[in-house]
């Protein structure tokens, strides 16, 4: 006989989801802004054409939106579960619910920080 | 500890079997066959610090030879050999070894385990990282010392402009890569898996969750400078062109996979250095940390943004500005996760009440030391001030200050602290205060001066100086203080060793510490724990823990249990609730056959003997297979008594064995082994002025056999998994079925690898000629090796099938390496998006 795994709550799995997605949110911020920036605009100067910079950098900043809306849900969702499991007497939920909205908060500050940039700087310089 | 009302006591006689089956080898083949975590961490750790005093001594003598301008007491050549050998060997044979090292002795004792889940592989591990730095060392014996810097920067390091020394580093260092990728993976399992019962996320010591952090971030950033050195030296000895520009290379395509790996090195090394901070300082506060969920997301931010980072060692390459301000951005917002620690740190000093112990000083020296390396941290992650300052004395003040204050005064401030807990013994507290103060003052003359040189324009890596610098007297006064940062480390060591047998015995928990390690004995027993402790918070010692039986149950079915083969509780991931019993290895001598012949490999490859290096491929294949069987026989063992306490089988499907859990990781290891070959043949494509037009791989049929058969393999493998009983006293019945499967997969991936060489000679490159066509053989390369590998966890199911009479084991490796072979699908889908998808889509 093996012993009885421990249940998986709904709210357990939403709290390590939102631990999760921030931290991947902003791996891909900052490789797609570098990948799409960097290697579309040496593509295009390697081949000799001008490169289309306010598409590139449209493209950077639009995708950076996306990422900072996905971390901010996710901080949400970690903050509400955080807050449920006070009342739940659940410390491993409401722990996870506050390492998530922690990590929310600096990844989505990472993300504004990195998405700033192509709305200063000139994109394919 | 609490205990079940059912409970009964182990007899006397089931304690003497236990510690019959824990017993440690004595005499030579301690040496050679000891596989337990705190000997193999012992051993990392001495042999580190042996490294750690030779590096010393190189620094010393590149002071003594700066010490005042135009000396000449080295020559250049000299003075490049001792700094490359200097940063090799503190960086790849001192500081990460160490922390491994000392992770392997403490993981296991905090999360209240009795081993690492693998421990052979462990010492395998260890073997490599030796061998690697004998191999490195023997270049002052035939004379050929590298010389071109522990980055090796292309073309310097090419074939162009550097003999075989170089070959000597590459191979070196790739031996020590593979150790340390090794010691990660043991790290992720044994934290994820192997805690106490009822040790959850939420009460896991921060220097788990610290290793935890450190150990991903080994595998995602010290896989792509493997990678590289293998390409540098495909390019030195094969011929091949990544780094050549005259064929569609580029030089710079290896800083981007040396720092990759480099700048998350610096963390590697500094996380774990945090981490000992937050155990040493609570505990010597009288006072638990505060702050720690938010010290726990800083840590993750840490460990996640530093592999962002590495563009910032690259500021004065020509980079477009954007691309340099996406990186200044990522270098300052680390930062900020770092000065969230240090402020835990300071508001746990301010509300308990601290006690100046040895420990304690070098956590202080730490605190002020590392904040002062932040802070021109800072200032070169901003690339206007960066250009100004780059290769000057500046950086390396800033990076001394990071790395010393943040990982050699923790470490010293760990060894104080655990050297009762490591030998029973407390180290002198006079002579450490001492020690502190030698080394505290001496590193501060040795480095701040640093940062006036740089600033006056002194560059690093250069033997000599102009008079007319005006440096000559702040130079003086860092080699004056290197002297006595040397004599402080000289007389901490000297502390510590005499200790061994006149320092004042301690008891279990001389500190009155709050962590699982100071429950068990100084020195601690060989199983660590003969009944294993439950935890109820995360000050376990402080706050014992509430009656909970289902976790009290599990500690008494491993009280002094059991007793036909090592073994230790495997609990779940998020709460630590009991799960099953994770088989842990016995003493073996194939770990340091199987790592001496890869290192005698790598010899043969120096030498260019075919014969040395066919008799390495026996050795390896020989000590692997035997290792295997002798695995195979210690699981039946364990299953002959299955379930330990009636209760917890040994080994289960899915992520409750360990055995899952390293399939996975040697998955993820390969996938980013080729994400980063895919990442370099981009680069150089988009990069290069003149690239193949429609330059395709065009083998459709192919490839697409490949990918086809790799399915197969898992389809056969999960196939098999799904057959036989898990039940310990059901009949076997799944056998026919198992090998059926093993049959299949084994086929399908020798199909795999078949159509893959198929590919390589049908496919009309030249690996000579151009970029390109090294690259896409690199793609193929590196999908025949994962394919070898999927065949090799194959042919182990197929062993284990043959050796075990239930069906467990055989379902449980079957599954193993259908995750492997999963893993080799996601690296045939890139290899192909590399060879053929993407350049047909893009530009």
């Amino acid at each position: 006989m093996t012993a009885v795994p421990a249940t998986r709550p709904r709210t357990v799995r939403a709290a390590v989801a939102a631990v999760l997605i921030p931290p991947a949110a902003w791996v891909t911020a900052l490789g797609l802004s570098y990948l799409v920036q960097d290697f579309a605009c040496t593509a295009y100067t390697s081949s000799g054409r001008p490169p289309p910079s306010t598409v590139i950098g449209a493209l950077v900043i639009g995708l950076d939106a996306v990422l900072l809306a996905l971390t901010l849900a996710a901080g949400a969702v970690a903050w509400r579960e955080h807050r449920r499991a006070a009342g739940d007497d659940s410390p491993l939920t409401g722990f996870l619910g506050l390492l998530g909205t922690a990590l929310s908060l600096g990844f989505a500050a990472g993300i504004v920080m990195i998405a700033v940039n192509p709305l200063v700087l000139e994109v394919c310089a | 500890m609490t205990t079940t009302d059912e409970e009964t006591r182990p007899t006397a006689e089931e304690r003497s079997a236990f510690e019959e089956v824990w017993a440690r080898p004595r005499g030579w083949r301690r040496v050679l066959t000891s596989v337990q975590h705190k000997s193999v961490g012992t051993r990392y750790m001495v042999t580190a610090a042996v490294f750690f005093f030779v590096g010393g001594v190189q620094a010393l003598f590149m002071r003594v030879q700066l010490a005042q301008p135009e000396q000449q007491v080295l020559s250049a050549q000299t003075y490049n050999e001792l700094f490359t050998m200097h940063g090799t060997t503190m960086m790849f044979l001192f500081a990460v070894p160490f922390l491994e090292g000392l992770a392997a002795y403490l993981l296991p004792l905090m999360l209240g385990a009795r081993d690492m889940p693998f421990a052979r592989y462990n010492t395998f591990n260890y073997w490599c990282y030796l061998f690697a730095g004998i191999l490195l060392y023997s270049s002052f014996l035939v004379g050929m010392v590298p010389d071109a810097g522990w980055f090796a920067y292309v073309p310097l390091s090419g074939p162009e402009f550097a003999d075989k020394a170089m070959d000597i580093w590459l191979f070196g260092l790739a031996l020590a890569e593979l150790a340390a990728i090794g010691a990660a993976i043991e790290m992720i399992v044994v934290v994820l898996g192997m805690r106490a019962p009822g040790m959850s996320l939420d009460r896991m010591p921060i220097f788990a969750w610290t290793m935890l952090s450190v150990a991903v971030m080994i595998v995602l950033a010290f896989v792509p400078l493997l990678v590289g050195s293998m390409l540098l030296e495909l390019d030195r000895n094969a011929g091949t062109a990544f780094f050549d520009t005259e064929r569609g290379g580029d030089p710079l395509l290896w800083q981007h996979l040396f720092w990759i790996f480099g700048h998350p090195e610096v963390y590697v090394m500094f996380l774990p250095g945090a981490a000992v901070i937050s155990q040493v300082l609570p505990v010597h506060s009288r006072h638990r940390l505060v702050g720690y969920p938010f010290v726990v997301a800083a840590v993750v931010v840490t460990a996640i943004m530093s592999l962002g980072l590495w563009v910032h060692h690259m500021y004065t390459t020509g980079l477009p500005p954007v691309t340099l301000s996406f990186f200044t951005a990522a270098s300052m917002s680390i930062s900020v996760a770092s000065g969230v620690q240090v402020v835990a740190w300071i508001a746990t000093l301010w509300s308990g009440r601290p006690r100046l112990t040895v420990p304690m000083l070098f956590s202080l020296g730490f605190l002020f030391t590392f904040v002062a390396g932040g802070i021109t941290g800072v200032m070169v992650a901003s690339a206007p001030f960066d250009a100004q300052a780059h290769d000057t004395y500046f950086v390396v003040a800033h990076f001394h200050y990071v790395l010393i204050g943040g990982m050699l005064f923790p470490v010293l401030a760990g060894l104080f602290h655990w050297w009762p807990k490591f030998t029973g013994r407390i180290p002198s507290a006079r002579l450490g205060a001492v020690s502190f103060w030698l080394t505290f003052g001496g590193f501060h003359l040795t480095f701040f001066p640093m940062h006036l040189t740089g600033l006056s324009g002194m560059p690093r890596r250069v033997f000599t100086y102009d008079a007319t610098l005006g440096v000559g007297l702040l130079n003086l006064l860092s080699t004056v203080g290197a002297f006595v940062l040397a004599s402080g480390f000289v007389l901490a060591a000297v502390t510590l060793l005499a200790a061994l047998r006149r320092g004042e015995r301690s008891g279990p928990n001389p500190w009155g510490a709050d962590s699982l390690e100071w429950a068990a004995d100084s020195p601690p027993s060989s199983p660590n724990f003969g009944r294993i402790p439950v935890v109820g918070s995360r000050a376990p010692l402080w706050n014992p823990p509430p009656r909970d039986p289902e976790l009290d149950r599990m500690a008494a079915a491993f009280d002094h249990a059991p007793q036909n083969v090592r073994a230790t509780p495997f609990t779940t991931v998020l709460d630590a609730r009991p799960s099953t019993a994770a088989v842990q290895a016995s003493p073996s001598i194939w770990p340091v056959v199987t790592a001496g012949g890869l290192a005698l490999a790598f010899v043969g490859l120096l030498v260019e003997s075919a014969w040395v290096v066919g008799a390495s491929v026996l050795v390896i294949a020989a000590g692997f297979v035997a290792w295997e069987l002798q695995n195979e026989r210690e699981l039946g063992a364990g299953e002959a008594r299955e379930p330990v306490g009636g209760r917890y089988p040994v080994e289960a499907p899915g992520p409750r064995s360990p055995g899952w859990w390293g399939a996975t990781a040697a998955a993820v290891v390969l996938v980013v082994a080729v994400a980063t070959v895919a990442f370099s043949l981009l680069f150089l494509e988009v990069n290069a002025p003149v690239w193949p037009a429609g330059g395709t791989l065009g083998r459709p049929w192919l490839s697409a056999g490949t990918g086809l058969a790799v399915v197969l393999a898992i389809a056969a493998a999960w196939w098999g998994s799904r057959h036989g009983p898990l039940d310990h006293a059901a009949t076997p019945e799944a056998r026919g079925a198992h090998l059926t499967a093993a049959a299949t997969t084994g086929l399908a991936g020798t199909a795999a690898l078949v159509l893959t060489v198929a590919q390589w000679v049908t496919a009309d490159l030249d690996h000579t000629t151009h970029a390109y066509d090294s690259g896409v053989l690199a793609l193929l390369g590196t999908l025949g090796v994962a394919i070898v590998l999927g065949l090799g966890i194959t042919g182990s199911a197929l062993v284990a099938r043959l050796t075990h009479a239930r069906d467990v084991r055989p379902r449980i490796m079957l599954q193993n390496a259908a995750m492997l072979w999963a893993g080799v699908l996601v690296v045939w889908a890139i290899a192909w998006a590399a060879t053929d998808l993407v350049p047909g889509a893009v530009v």
